[in-house]
């Protein structure tokens, strides 16, 4: 009989294995692990707060930035934001940060189609690009729920997809930090470490996020008259901002009217038919309807920038194209259809030839000063 | 103290008069053939030729709107931007309409409202970033500025129409702009602008009017995407209709 307790046994073992193996791959995410950090208090007022007001470079190309009096840019806030950005002690295990999902070689995005978080959970939407974000004047995120960077920053520490822990348990580790609190006494003027605050993380993570500019592209080099595209770049562009008067040799491909401007975006909310959809109510993601419960609204996704578009793949909002070809392809075509498709995006007949001219179009738009530029890079 | 309660109540009441501040709203109400206009995706609307039509987006420029007294002229509008889109996508908003309240506007009885729809030329060489962030042509409002014209997008009028009535709406996109669309229109009107008193200037801009005139009807299914295009012929003519129409589809209740 012994064989066959054994055999019950093991078989009992598998089984437990197997339940747990399973939930761990598909049960919601579970509440961070109790904290063992202890809140601790400290005179900071002996460190000098002499904060230096930064002045961003902006592109002779560019408006002015999006006016934000209540956070107003310093060298040491910049610093500190660029910190915490790159820092994993953001996350519940110290495994991840902004830049995991936000990396500057990818344009600051992952490369993935969608991101996945600290429990390797993965979301429902791309990363997006972070770039000239102090330009923008309309709500953040895919689907436009929060107005601010301030507001944005604070949103993925807490999120169970992302990096699942809690702005308490973080502003405990940053107060027990050895350098942090004297990093936000420079920067905000804290009198003790106690008055660390999730409000002022996210101020230093806005301010560096404001400070992420790309404008030297040979795009913007043209605009600026410093050079001539080719002649390739040169027909693609007459086709993404329609410029020529003969429609058969360069059709309009209706680009510009999203993805125009020195920041090649409106940063508007459109349907630019990625969702196949037979009423209003049908779209597998509702995007900016979801958050304003208006219901022209589903289907909507703010128009992201097309700077650095070749380092940014995979495409749109759930990254389902892997190449830009496949993006030509996708609104060449008109798109997938739903009653608020954007009505530019309709069916335009490109032959290889202006495909390969748009390609090279859209490839001006790469900046690799940005993309190379110590300013931004990983602090640590 | 009889005479001391009614120095107090003359007083008061003085007070009180000089108090009140004069106030001017110029409102714009979009309809269609007379009812609300709803950029809701749902709600439709008859065509000339009897098919539905739904409205998705419409906005334009207003710029350099006057009252005349005679010869006296005040300007109570430099440059707004009337955008329906967003507001319209419920019967409230439509119902609202988009206002400018202006203060302390020059009472008085005029006999004539001029307005423009469009940027006017000096402002129309100039670029967003030449604007303070949020001037209606300013970096707020960079989406209406259109680089390849060198010009800002005086009106866009967006839909769909349905023009076989089988459920199948396509799109249409009409956006007009540089100095040659700009157009200005005088309306002959008794109007006044009372001391102390919020006052109301109601404007109606009638989106079928857009659509035809007493010459031509819009073919939405063979002209659906028209943008104004200096160096194309017919777009400009495209363009200047629609021009004439939209200015024209405007009336003062």
């Amino acid at each position: 009989m012994q064989p066959s307790i054994f055999n019950h046994t093991t078989l009992l073992i598998t089984f437990c294995c197997l339940l747990v193996t399973y939930g761990c791959k598909h049960d919601p995410p579970i509440d961070p692990a109790p904290s063992t950090c202890q809140p601790t208090t400290g005179d900071l007022t002996g460190i000098a707060y002499n904060p230096t007001p930064a002045t961003l470079a902006i592109p002779a190309n560019f408006p002015a930035m999006v006016p934000a009096p209540n956070n107003p840019l310093t060298i040491e806030g910049i610093e500190l934001g660029r910190r915490l950005f790159y820092d994993p002690i953001l996350s519940a295990d110290s495994t991840m940060s902004c830049f995991s999902c936000h990396m500057q070689s990818s344009n600051f995005t992952d490369n993935e189609a969608v991101s996945e978080g600290v429990d390797g959970i993965a979301g429902t939407r791309s990363s997006m690009a972070l770039m000239n974000l102090a330009f923008n004047h309309n709500p953040l995120f895919w689907d436009g729920r929060v107005n601010t960077l301030e507001e944005q920053a604070e949103l993925p520490v807490e999120d169970e997809i992302e990096l699942h822990t809690t702005w308490g348990e973080v502003i405990c580790k940053l107060s027990v930090h050895d350098d942090y609190p004297t990093y936000f006494r420079e920067a905000f003027g804290i009198e003790d470490k106690a008055e660390i605050t999730k409000e002022l993380a996210a101020k230093a993570i806005a301010q560096f996020e404001r400070s992420i500019i790309s404008g030297n592209s040979k795009y913007d080099k043209f605009i600026r008259g410093d050079l001539f595209l080719n002649d390739d770049e040169l027909a693609g562009h007459d086709m993404f901002f329609d410029l020529a008067p003969n429609k058969i040799r360069f059709p309009d491909t209706e680009c510009g009217h999203c993805h125009g401007g020195p920041l090649l975006t409106t940063n508007e909310f459109l349907n630019n038919g990625t969702q196949e959809a037979a009423t209003l109510a049908d779209f597998a993601d509702l995007g900016l309807g979801g958050v304003t419960n208006i219901p022209s609204d589903n289907g909507k996704f703010r128009v992201p920038t097309l700077r650095n578009i070749e380092h940014s793949a995979p495409y749109m909002h759930d990254g389902r194209f892997e190449t830009l070809e496949e993006v030509i392809d996708h609104y060449s075509s008109g798109g997938k259809s739903s009653p608020n498709k954007d009505v530019l995006v309709y069916p335009v007949t490109l032959d290889s030839i202006q495909r390969s001219e748009l390609l090279a179009f859209l490839k001006t738009f790469t900046d690799t000063t940005f993309m190379n530029s110590q300013v931004y890079s990983n602090p640590f | 103290m009889k005479n001391i309660l009614i120095l107090l109540i003359v007083s008061l009441t003085l007070l009180g008069c000089k108090d009140k501040p004069t106030t001017l709203t110029v409102n714009f109400k979009a309809v269609y053939d007379g009812a609300p206009l709803l950029l809701d995706e749902i709600t439709t609307y008859n065509y000339f030729d009897g098919s539905p039509i739904k409205m998705t987006g419409f906005r334009f420029y207003v710029s350099d709107v006057k009252l005349y007294a005679g010869a006296e002229v005040v300007q109570i509008i430099d440059i707004e931007d009337i955008d329906f889109t967003s507001n319209n996508k419920t019967s409230t908003g439509a119902t609202e309409g988009q206002s400018i309240v202006i203060t302390d506007p020059v009472s008085g009885n005029y006999d004539k409202i001029e307005f423009s729809i469009g940027v006017p030329a000096a402002d129309n060489a100039s670029l967003p970033a030449s604007f303070g962030y949020d001037h209606p042509l300013g970096p707020s409002n960079q989406s209406e500025y259109w680089d390849s014209w060198n010009s800002y997008i005086f009106a866009k009028i967006e839909g769909r129409q349905d023009a076989d009535s089988n459920g199948e709406f396509v799109g249409f996109t009409y956006h007009t702009g540089v100095d040659d669309m700009f157009r200005t229109r005088a309306i002959s009107t008794n109007f006044e602008v009372a001391e102390g008193k919020e006052n109301t200037l109601q404007f109606e801009v009638d989106a079928k009017k857009i659509f035809a005139n007493s010459q031509s009807t819009i073919d939405l299914v063979n002209d659906p995407v028209v943008h104004t295009l200096p160096s194309n012929t017919s777009s400009m003519i495209f363009s200047s209709t629609i021009s004439d129409n939209l200015i024209n589809s405007i009336s003062i209740r």
